[in-house]
């Protein structure tokens, strides 16, 4: 049974026109798997850079809040009872996003009111959208669009709107600084960003991101020169980071790079640089709606470190956990009215423990290195990361070449 | 816009500001003046900094200050003599037992008491491990400043553990009114030597980690080094001191050329930038001669314990509230009928000095306190003009001011 | 070189205009005049002798009869140290010549000692205030500064210590009205300080002359002056201040009323009444 026989049971559906019964069909999964994906990713987000910046820092960082399975009255210290479970202080971000839904909608007086209400809704929906096309595992993918990275990198560029809207309407001229920071940083980030995604797309000949993983699958060649089969691709020989060898090596390093520069963070966090800017574009939010910016931010570090794990680490589709579950005697696992594949079970692994260890890289970075200067960031990208990269295009395009 | 549109490229007489450009009038924008500060975290404390910018670049700034004033000048002219040493805490309240250092100083030179030798090495170990206690918190906090969080929170551990040290032995973590005249408040308790030693271990292990995190990170390198140059005269001319007197180049440091207390009678060497890194006078040397300092002290601190004399009975006071100070000072200080004193002490962030002018009274008739850090920032036009906000932060930061010794 | 060589060499170059050497174990200064303060500056900065190239500190001292600019220099080249003194003509006539042409560091340091004794130095690029705020009246570390009596609503001591006094005649009153007794002549016949309860139901408004109560802890007395009227007038734009020979009235605080008491004080009763 699937979705078009579902809507079909509605009576009256007939009578809706084609191309909205197209649209609904299309959209109710996506929306359900984008909103299944982000939510938890933006909460967990929160909470792990907080415990982990705190291990960094001889910390302990938020360890109490947890759930009380019975309510015995107002204490004054719950974390003692036995009906607490404090579960390592999971539930730290619930609690932030109450008090952050109980907080002043503030406007500064003097900003524009509609774009300052509206800023972090752009932002948000930015990070949200790049979800649509994110292949969390075998057919788990929202929509596999046929331009998928294209989509990707265009959506994830919204945000860059919405900052600017929040720095200029915030009336703050540290905000309004912090702003146009982002804008140059994240529009010139955008270039290397998008060459070096393209090394990948050259090797697979689609920008799809189906595609991509389903060329990762496939035998590893060296220049033309084949080595093992689909068998030894699968276990993660057959990854981008390994084809046309030295090449997207450099290409993913880029890539990863220009990921950081696009989230603003460290040492890429210009645009809210707490020590300069006062936090930027961020200094007259408050409430709910700074805590939007953060969850799209954490979203959106998900969502990259997703992208690169797909374009260069094979995404769901091949790696150390992907070969290891592929060995299971298993095909399918019946659940009720559907069944489950078991490759898709292989890729949610597969693709989780890449994302999060690109993602705690990127807070490892974070807690680690000093911030750079606006011109430093500039050099970085035009002196050195856009001829890399556009070198790193052109040998793509000649393993291509060679491998076809 | 093409090369000769930037005709306006400004240049400081030591050539420091190289690689910046201001546009040219006609490729400039709007200017705006930006407020940094009194409530802005890189300003440490309640400065407050108008700056005058091109989008980023720093056209003028003017440090505004005042907003911490207490009139410790004119509550010194109406305390008498003792009284005044625990608002001479609150100066520089990062190195509080310095400050008192020189004021007890200034005062026991005015009305002539001598001090016994154990206590000068008592005086010499707490000093010391004042400067070592402010100088890892400027090291750490100065990385807060270029963006590096860690390495800050790495570096107030350590100043915890100072802050302990000094707990135990005055009963104050952070403003301690320890110093009396003519001596100190109690005795080092051998405990508290062996805690010291230990301290000074964990230190100088530490401090190759916070370098490897701030001082030799490529990172904070880019971002210091260069910047923010003060040259050698200009240096001398402001009337800078300190450590960011000698990370220009000038090799002086009060301790040793003008000798006080013990300090001719240890091996250790001033630390004096030498352009092996970076550019003479630039922040990241301002950084580094700190760091340095910090393991000369520590050697400071270790000789001093190894040579500290054994306990004079005569000495120990006769209960645990009395003082362990000279026996001889009198019961009210009167400084000598029309006379004057000006003591200059090294402080961890330049030359503390008290003018003290007497009319044989037991209150001064005129105290002036040179704070170091009121010289040192008012450079801050001079050497920030033509770079970067982030940089003007960087160079705040540097010279390492003290809001309470600014504004007194 | 000590302060007896210095004051040799200075002897030698400015003649006369040397007024005073001393050199004793405590400190060494040499005094010139007024005049000549700028060119024994540049002489001590420039001479191969004494290379003085640091201006360490510069303030000023209230001698009563005027005031004296205390310089302290120091030469790192040849690690000696000395101060050079110069009076002002006199207390109302406050002219002093700037050193900021030959130490910049001077600039702060000088806008200090006119911020606070009101020494206004010819020659400075911009002299204003530097530690208090710009409409602050009236300079701090003179002798002879009494407390402000309040600043932009704020009272000042004196008045907060006026309206205590009020407070505590008032409850002397009642207490003498509710248990009977001679309690409040003690109160209502000696007020304190400089504000009197004032007649006719007004709250204590310390009016009047504003003397400066004295500060706790053993302060030297500010000695009586020749002027009489103890607070100069304010100073706008860096213009030479009034001379404190012709007084003016101190501003009453808020709108030439009395300052609004604080809620829980009552109105003290006419003094007649209490007596």
């Amino acid at each position: 049974m699937n979705l078009s026989e579902l809507f079909g049971a509605i009576p009256g559906w007939g009578y809706v026109p084609a191309f909205v019964q197209m649209m609904v069909v299309g959209l109710v999964p996506a929306v359900l798997v984008v909103l299944a994906v982000v939510t938890p990713v933006g909460l967990l987000g929160t909470y792990a850079e907080r415990r982990w910046s705190a291990f960094m820092q001889d910390r302990l960082g938020p360890n109490r809040v947890g759930l009380p399975i019975w309510f015995d009255g107002w204490q004054r210290d719950y974390t003692n009872k036995p009906w607490y479970i404090k579960l390592w202080g999971l539930v730290q971000p619930l609690a932030d996003g109450i008090k952050l839904l109980g907080k002043e909608d503030f406007v500064p007086p003097g900003g524009d009111k509609l774009l300052f209400l509206a800023a972090p809704l752009i932002v948000f929906a930015g990070a949200l959208g790049m979800f649509v096309a994110l292949p969390l595992s075998y057919g788990l993918t929202a929509a596999d669009l046929n331009v998928g990275i294209f989509y990707l990198l265009a959506v994830g560029a919204v945000e860059v709107i919405g900052v600017l809207m929040a720095g200029w309407a915030s009336n703050n001229k540290w905000s309004l600084l912090g702003s146009m920071r982002e804008v140059a940083q994240v529009v010139a980030y955008e270039i290397p960003m998008a060459l070096t995604a393209l090394c990948p797309v050259l090797l697979a000949g689609s920008l799809r991101m189906g595609a991509i993983i389903e060329h990762q699958q496939t035998a590893y060649d060296l220049w033309g020169l084949t080595i093992g089969g689909e068998g030894l691709a699968q276990w993660g020989l057959g990854w981008n980071l390994f084809r046309a060898f030295p090449v997207n090596v450099v290409a993913i390093v880029i890539f990863y790079t220009c990921a950081l520069a696009n989230l603003k963070r460290a040492p890429f966090d210009l645009p809210e640089s707490e020590s300069e800017l006062v936090s930027g574009f961020l200094t007259e939010y408050s409430g709910m709606r700074w805590g939007l910016f953060f969850l799209g931010e954490y979203a959106a570090m998900f969502a990259l470190s997703g992208i690169t794990a797909t374009l260069f680490l094979g995404g769901w589709g091949s790696g150390p956990a992907y070969g290891a579950l592929m060995l299971v005697p298993v095909k399918e696992i019946p659940l009720g009215v559907a069944t489950l594949d078991w490759r898709t079970v292989a890729g949610v692994v597969e693709f989780s423990w890449k994302t999060c260890a690109l993602f705690l890289l990127m807070m490892n970075l974070r807690w680690t290195l000093p911030r750079l200067r606006l011109d430093q960031v500039m050099s970085l990208c035009f002196k050195y990361f856009v001829p890399f990269s556009m070198a790193c295009l052109l040998l793509s395009g000649l393993a291509a070449l060679a491998g076809a | 816009m093409s090369a000769t549109d930037v005709t306006d490229r400004v240049i400081g007489e030591d050539g420091s500001l190289a690689e910046y450009w201001v546009p040219a009038r006609d490729a400039r924008s709007e200017e705006m003046v930006v407020n940094m500060g009194p409530q802005h975290p890189a300003t440490h404390g309640v400065l407050r900094v108008a700056v005058k910018t091109d989008g980023e670049v720093v056209l003028d700034c003017e440090p505004m200050i005042g907003n911490l004033h207490r009139c410790k000048e004119k509550i010194a002219e109406n305390l008498q003599y003792w009284q005044f040493m625990p608002y001479t805490d609150r100066l520089d309240y990062l190195a509080a037992i310095n400050n008192e250092e020189v004021y007890a100083r200034a005062v026991e030179k005015l009305c002539g008491i001598e001090i016994p030798e154990r206590i000068q090495y008592i005086r010499t170990i707490v000093a010391e491990l004042g400067r070592v206690s402010s100088h890892v918190f400027s090291v750490g906090v100065y990385g807060l400043d270029i963006g590096a969080f860690t390495p800050f929170l790495y570096c107030y551990r350590e100043r915890e553990r100072a802050n302990s040290l000094f707990e135990k032995l005055t009963g104050g973590r952070m403003l301690y009114h320890y110093y009396r005249v003519g001596g100190v408040a109690r005795d080092l308790s051998d405990e508290w030597i062996q805690e010291c030693l230990e301290f000074l271990d964990i230190v100088e292990e530490k401090m190759e980690e916070y370098n490897a995190l701030t001082t030799w990170n490529k990172v904070f390198r880019e971002r210091t080094m260069g910047v923010g140059v003060l040259s050698r005269e200009k240096a001398l001319a402001y009337g800078i001191t300190g450590p960011a007197l000698r990370a220009s180049g000038v090799d002086w440091d009060v301790r040793r050329d003008e000798p006080y207390g013990l300090y001719d009678r240890f091996e250790w060497r001033v630390p004096v930038a030498d352009g092996r890194h970076g550019t003479i006078g630039d922040c990241w040397n301002r950084h580094w001669i700190r760091a340095q300092e910090l393991a000369e002290s520590i050697k400071i601190v270790r000789q001093a314990i190894d040579k500290l004399p054994p306990r004079d009975p005569k000495l120990t006071p006769s209960s645990m509230y009395q003082p362990y100070v000279n026996p001889n000072v009198p019961r009210i200080l009167r400084g000598p009928k029309d006379a004057e004193v000006y003591v200059r002490g090294e402080n961890p962030r330049g030359e503390l000095a008290f003018y003290l002018v007497s009319d044989a009274k037991n209150a001064p008739y005129r105290c002036k306190i040179r704070g170091p850090a009121f010289s040192n920032i008012a450079v801050l036009p001079e050497i920030s003009r033509g770079y970067l906000i982030a940089d003007l932060v960087a160079i705040i930061g540097s010279i390492d001011i003290v809001l309470g010794e600014v504004d007194r | 070189m000590t302060a007896t060589e210095i004051g040799g060499l200075l002897r030698e170059r400015l003649g006369d205009k040397v007024l005073e050497v001393h050199d004793d174990a405590l400190s060494g200064w040499v005094k010139v005049e007024r005049a000549a303060f700028v060119d024994a500056c540049r002489l001590l900065r420039d001479d191969p002798r004494t290379q003085m190239e640091v201006l360490h500190s510069l303030t000023a001292v209230d001698r009563i009869a005027r005031f004296e600019v205390v310089v302290h220099l120091c030469s790192i080249a040849k690690k000696h140290a000395v101060a050079l003194k110069a009076d002002t003509a006199s207390r109302d006539d406050v002219a002093f010549p700037s050193v900021t042409s030959v130490w910049p560091a001077a600039d702060w340091h000088e806008r200090e000692t006119y911020d606070m004794f009101g020494v206004v130095f010819e020659g400075h690029p911009h002299l204003r205030r530097i530690l208090l705020p710009s409409d602050w009246e009236g300079w701090p570390l003179r002798k002879d500064e009494g407390n402000p009596l309040e600043y932009h609503g704020i009272p000042g001591i004196a008045t907060i210590r006026g309206l205590e006094e009020a407070h505590r005649a008032q409850q002397a009153v009642e207490r003498a009205e509710k248990y009977g007794g001679a309690a409040p002549a003690k109160a209502a016949a000696k007020p304190a300080g400089g504000s009197p309860p004032a007649p006719g139901g007004a709250p204590a408004a310390p009016g009047g002359a504003p003397k400066a109560p004295p500060m706790p802890g053993g302060a030297p007395k500010a000695p009586p002056l020749p002027g009489g009227a103890p607070k100069a007038p304010p100073l706008p734009g860096g213009a030479a201040p009034k001379p404190p020979g012709a007084p003016t009235p101190p501003k009453p605080p808020s709108g030439g009323g009395a300052p609004p008491l604080p809620p829980g004080f009552k109105s003290p009763p006419p003094k007649g009444d209490a007596s």
